[in-house]
């Protein structure tokens, strides 16, 4: 993969990062909860789709795979926090405690049980209740028929409700 | 409380709170730090930057301090 996109590609990333940027940032902001960390993690994040721009397949699902584009700032944010050895969900809210100590109404334990989402259920949560999508325009974005869009919006819902009750125990 | 009626609550939150997010600063920034041409709109005043609420002002065209996107290069090469 090359590190630069190449001053040909520049002007193309340059168009389609002031499309995306704002996205990129709350994207940022919704697992980070700290405007300073959002940046730093949105900068990171776009820093990565840069150095990707040059490859025309890494370039492609940038522009045609918002899942693609929330997964790699979600993994910028969990590389953050991830300790050498293992991340464990308690460590992960450590430290979104530390970075985040003025906001103590978050509910943190629902933004991580969101993060420990597989990939589409977590898009299909934050679609349609962050991003105030329907249903069924969440699961366009997300490739899916009405049906299993609805399907898949309860089991995110079913496995939300695991994860909290999981963190009770 | 059901986790719907959480997941309402806490996306009402974060839709308030996402208005206070220094978006225009984040792409000036971000676009200065990738060596992309400065636009019109990526220029911020002084007193705009000391607002930002990612940390002291930095100076135009340049990534906030401790986070140099070109030393990310270097590491990640």
């Amino acid at each position: 993969m090359s590190s630069h996109p190449g001053p040909d590609k520049e002007e193309d990333f340059d168009a389609w990062f002031g499309e995306a940027a704002r996205k990129i940032l709350r994207d940022a902001y919704f697992v980070t909860r700290n405007p300073k960390l959002a940046e730093d993690i949105a900068q990171e994040a776009t820093l990565k789709f840069f150095k990707a721009w040059g490859n025309e397949e890494m370039r492609g699902k940038i522009l045609t795979q918002p899942g693609y584009v929330r997964t790699t700032i979600y993994h910028c944010y969990l590389d953050h926090v991830r300790v050498p050895s293992r991340t464990s969900q308690r460590e992960v809210e450590l430290d979104v405690a530390r970075h985040d100590k003025s906001s103590t109404e978050i509910d943190r334990d629902l933004r991580l049980a969101v993060l420990a989402l597989g990939d589409m259920e977590r898009d299909m949560i934050v679609l349609h209740y962050y991003h105030d999508l329907t249903i069924r325009e969440a699961g366009s974005q997300l490739g899916l028929s009405p049906s299993q869009a609805y399907r898949l919006h309860d089991s995110a819902l079913a496995q939300l409700a695991g994860l909290l009750d999981e963190g009770k125990a | 409380m059901g986790v719907e009626k959480r997941l309402l609550e806490d996306a009402r939150s974060f839709a308030n709170e996402v208005t206070s997010l220094d978006e225009e600063g984040f792409i000036s920034r971000t676009r200065a730090a990738l060596g992309l041409p400065p636009k019109d709109s990526d220029t911020v005043t002084e007193s705009e930057n000391e607002e930002t609420p990612g940390g002291p002002a930095a100076p135009s065209g340049q990534p906030r301090q401790g986070h140099q996107i070109s030393d990310l290069f270097v590491k990640h090469n």
